[in-house]
């Protein structure tokens, strides 16, 4: 079965408040998508639609051709994972870590206790007695073990330290190269991540702003530096999404319209007249397209 | 060369029946305390009452069985966020209860057999004429329906209990608080057809369960009231939101 997921006009509100508009887009089996927004763009309302845990209030989704809410076959293929709420959850990680195996058909109990050892994840303590970062550990090896065909981790690891992070993120490939899968990992801390990304989705205040191969996007994306009326002159006719001043400096970011233009040729240009001309950040490239947006 | 994940349809293992075993067995646990406290009230409050074990948990059985209603509904959201339909935790949870139901209710059977037998060996005060085990019905002395009639009403309350835990977790408080008054009609028609269930306790002259109208009729309206009920639960969980902050 191939788990494509197919999204059309996906519109979803919480009585006078519009989460989602008019979403349409389709990722692909086997890849890892990045979903990018600010906090309140609506990543978390988007992945729980994807995860059947309520309807849209219009539009559709598809999951492996067919709509997953209440659909058995498709719902123990997907796998949700956020930081959960375990204040209550008396059980111990082990105990809860063996109900989650019963129902997902893929789980590996061995590769679950290899990140046990991994993460050093107390596995014998009630769960409510774990720290925030092993709680958060738990989450994450409950969706990498899961081995759903469609995982889902929603800003889980933001309660990780850097090093457990780090690991979180090498597992993720190490694990897709053995049995790939289709990842969506929403973010809003990018720079370390950008890596993992496949493609990556731009949420910003509902609306799908950009879906693009994570390398391809980064190309169309220039930052030039220079004296400000030279480098004024040199983009007036490109798209400029970002502007910073420093002296008699300025620092320009210009995107590429769309993703034939060559970005090459205008950096090699830029050099040539003696601009500082370096590639952007995923992480620039966000904040400023996600800023640019808000103003208008 | 790349492996493909495993068929993914490996287990066709009903998931419902799976939900049904983990319920029953974590209520079973949490029954196992209640029973425990029960025994203890039992042997040294209540001891020398004319009524038997069995006649006296009733009250409190159902109590406990709605609390846990209100409190095993909270099952949902986990199950849903880890695959599960929600037609599978339904089912999955009418099961348990009803087990759970049945379970207790020959538990304290048991155990009033027990009774039986230490005071027909042992002269402990009783009078065994007008002692009676597992008198719980006037007028009906047999165990069967004894135990039936026990399981029955107490599986009432626990569903009378996940329909308020769904109006709360559902809707605005307010509506929460239209779903009590509105199990608490229904608990109060029912006491029509049972005398003395609205208010059930350990007291002495409230515990028998008497049915006013003919037997059949108020056994008749209990299984009418536990399906009404399952209809509600069943159309209130059908499609019902997942709130990701709660979980």
């Amino acid at each position: 079965m191939n788990f494509n997921v197919e999204v059309k006009d996906l519109f979803l509100s919480y009585k006078d408040f519009v989460a989602l508009k008019y979403l349409s887009f389709r990722l692909e089996d086997k890849k890892i998508y990045g979903l990018i927004g600010r906090n309140g763009a609506g990543k978390t309302s988007l992945l729980s639609l994807l995860a059947s845990l309520r309807e849209p209030t219009k539009g559709s989704i598809t999951i492996a051709g067919v709509p997953p809410i209440e659909n058995p076959e498709i719902m123990q293929n997907v796998a949700f994972i956020h930081q959960a709420d375990y204040r209550d959850e008396t059980s111990t990680a082990k105990k809860l870590l063996e109900l989650v195996a019963q129902y997902r058909p893929n789980y590996d109990a061995t590769y679950a206790e290899y990140l046990v050892q991994r993460f050093n994840l107390p596995v014998d303590r009630a769960v409510n007695k774990l720290s925030q970062e092993m709680q958060a550990v738990l989450d994450v090896i409950i969706g990498l073990a899961s081995r759903a065909p469609l995982t889902i981790f929603d800003e889980v690891y933001l309660g990780m330290d850097a090093s457990a992070r780090m690991i979180f993120y090498q597992e993720i490939l190490d694990d897709q190269a053995k049995f790939p899968r289709l990842f969506i990992i929403s973010t809003h801390l990018v720079p370390e991540m950008d890596n993992l990304f496949d493609e990556v989705l731009i949420l910003h205040q509902g609306r799908l702003i950009l879906k693009e191969e994570s390398k391809a996007l980064i190309s169309r994306g220039l930052t030039i530096t220079g004296p400000v009326t030279e480098v004024d002159e040199f983009v007036q006719d490109r798209n400029v999404i970002g502007e910073k001043h420093l002296g008699k400096t300025k620092v320009v970011m210009v995107f590429a319209d769309n993703n034939t233009e060559n970005n090459e040729e205008l950096k090699k240009e830029a050099q040539r007249r003696g601009f500082e001309a370096s590639q952007i950040s995923l992480q620039d490239l966000f904040i400023q397209l996600t800023d640019e947006r808000e103003e208008n | 060369m790349k492996k493909r994940i495993p068929d993914i349809m490996k287990t066709k293992t009903l998931i419902s029946s799976k939900v049904a075993a983990d319920l029953f067995s974590i209520q079973v646990k949490w029954s196992a305390w209640f029973i425990a406290v029960i025994v203890l009230l039992y042997v040294f409050i209540i001891f020398h009452s004319e009524q038997g074990i069995f006649a006296l948990s009733y009250g409190s059985t159902l109590i406990f069985m709605l609390v846990l209603g209100i409190v095993a509904g909270n099952f949902l959201p986990f199950y849903v966020k880890h695959g599960v339909t929600r037609k599978n935790y339904y089912l999955g949870s009418v099961l348990a209860a009803f087990g759970l139901s049945f379970a207790l209710s020959v538990v304290f059977c048991l155990l009033s057999g027990i009774e039986s037998i230490i005071y027909a060996n042992f002269d402990l005060g009783i009078n065994l004429e007008s002692f009676n085990s597992l008198l719980i019905i006037e007028g009906s002395t047999n165990w069967y329906s004894s135990v039936l009639i026990y399981a029955l009403n107490v599986y009432a309350f626990y569903l009378l209990g996940w329909f308020i835990y769904l109006g709360f977790y559902r809707f605005k408080w307010v509506t929460g608080i239209g779903f009590c008054l509105m199990a608490l009609l229904f608990a109060f028609l029912h006491g029509l057809f049972w005398k003395e269930q609205l208010l059930p306790s350990f007291a002495h002259e409230i515990a028998y369960i008497s049915a006013i109208v003919p037997l059949y009729i108020a056994i008749l309206e209990t299984v009418v009231l536990i399906g009404l009920l399952l209809v509600l639960i069943r159309l209130l969980t059908k499609k019902i939101p997942i709130n990701v902050d709660c979980i």
